[in-house]
């Protein structure tokens, strides 16, 4: 039993393709990523030196989704989810 | 940090004249708890996509939160509620990972490295930036102690086991079983999920909000993320276990015991005791 591995999980690994729960999570985590970037991306225009200072944190959550969302691309592109 | 240390984090919590804040930023990160634990319930028994699409929701309320709220420059990285954010933001990171990046193409041991590789980055990043986090790191304690704290994952995984009696897990080849496997759950589980819980987790919530949100919050956080366990029974086994490690990285200003002991834990629970079959 560990946090990272948990039923569901092992329910989206083993739906068939098309999955209307894998799609759903699928975008849920593109658009997520999507979010956090603009978000980034506003804050540095709007308050320009000191918040690209602060905005750099930024990556600390938009990486790890980043990897999520290219993981998807691959898995899409190669009929597994 | 000596053997008789009983905080995480080297200055006191908040001045008289930052109260206000403080108190913004306690309910803030209460709310923030008590949400990423209801996520983890409607994944667990309502829809997974609620509480997924409730997840999303955390990281980009965090995030905001953390531009209007953290101090700017120097002192961002060190900033109570921007460490809060980052960490907090963490759990909600790596359930929505869990639910992405695991394929068929690959054995299900190796699901725990493809998750827990990109939190485990961050956390990194988290020790070598901030003091605190560091230390508990760096800290050896006395190794007898450690020891001895650390040989506690084999009963508990054991125990683990009798409560769940779950089926071997596909590892494939023999070295992957021997080898490999036990690695990946040491470093990817244990590791990761002690430098999350009783490291990062604990640190900030210290500086927000005392001893008591140190102890309480991350063990609620853990139960929660094994409500989805397919096992009930081991949620408030895995609160237990997590209390107590919370107490053990407490007093011996170390995580290096607790995390060997969760990596040992889940090396029987899920690889060692399903093979014997007791």
């Amino acid at each position: 039993m560990t946090t990272a591995v948990t039923e569901t999980t092992r329910k989206i690994v083993e739906s068939p393709f098309g999955d209307g729960l894998s799609r759903g999570i699928d975008w849920i985590v593109i658009c997520l990523v999507i979010v956090l970037l603009v978000e980034h991306e506003v804050v540095r225009f709007a308050a320009r030196n000191e918040a690209w200072k602060r905005s750099r944190m930024t990556w600390l959550y938009a990486g790890p989704l980043l990897i999520g969302a290219a993981s998807i691309l691959v898995q899409r592109l190669s009929n597994l989810r | 940090m000596s053997e008789q240390s009983a905080h995480l984090i080297s200055e006191p919590v908040a001045s008289e004249s930052t109260t206000r804040a403080v108190v913004s930023a306690q309910v803030f990160v209460v709310a923030a708890v008590i949400a990423i634990i209801a996520a983890e319930a409607l994944i667990a028994f309502v829809d997974p996509l609620i509480g997924a699409a409730l997840d999303a929701a955390i990281i980009a309320a965090l995030a905001g939160h953390r531009y209007v709220f953290a101090p700017t420059g120097t002192r961002a990285a060190s900033s109570p509620i921007a460490l809060a954010c980052v960490v907090l933001s963490l759990l909600p990171i790596q359930r929505l990972l869990s639910l992405t990046l695991p394929t068929k193409r690959v054995v299900e041991i190796v699901w725990y490295e493809l998750v827990g590789a990109p939190i485990l980055a961050v956390l990194v990043f988290l020790c070598r930036t901030d003091p605190d986090l560091g230390r508990l790191v760096r800290n050896r304690g006395r190794v007898s102690v450690q020891v001895a704290i650390a040989l506690t994952g084999l009963p508990l995984g054991l125990l683990g086991y009798l409560i769940t009696r779950q089926s071997p897990l596909e590892t494939g080849s023999s070295t992957m079983n021997l080898v490999l496997g036990p690695a990946i759950l040491i470093v990817f589980s244990g590791l990761t999920e002690e430098l999350l819980f009783r490291g990062a987790l604990a640190v900030a919530l210290e500086r927000i909000g005392g001893r008591s949100m140190a102890l309480v919050g991350p063990t609620l956080l853990f139960a929660a993320f094994h409500l989805d366990s397919g096992h009930l029974a081991f949620v408030p086994f895995a609160a237990a276990y997590g209390l107590a490690f919370g107490f053990a990285v407490r007093r011996t200003g170390s995580l290096v015991g607790v995390a060997v002991a969760h990596g040992l834990l889940n090396v029987g629970l899920i690889i060692l005791w399903p093979h014997v079959n007791l």
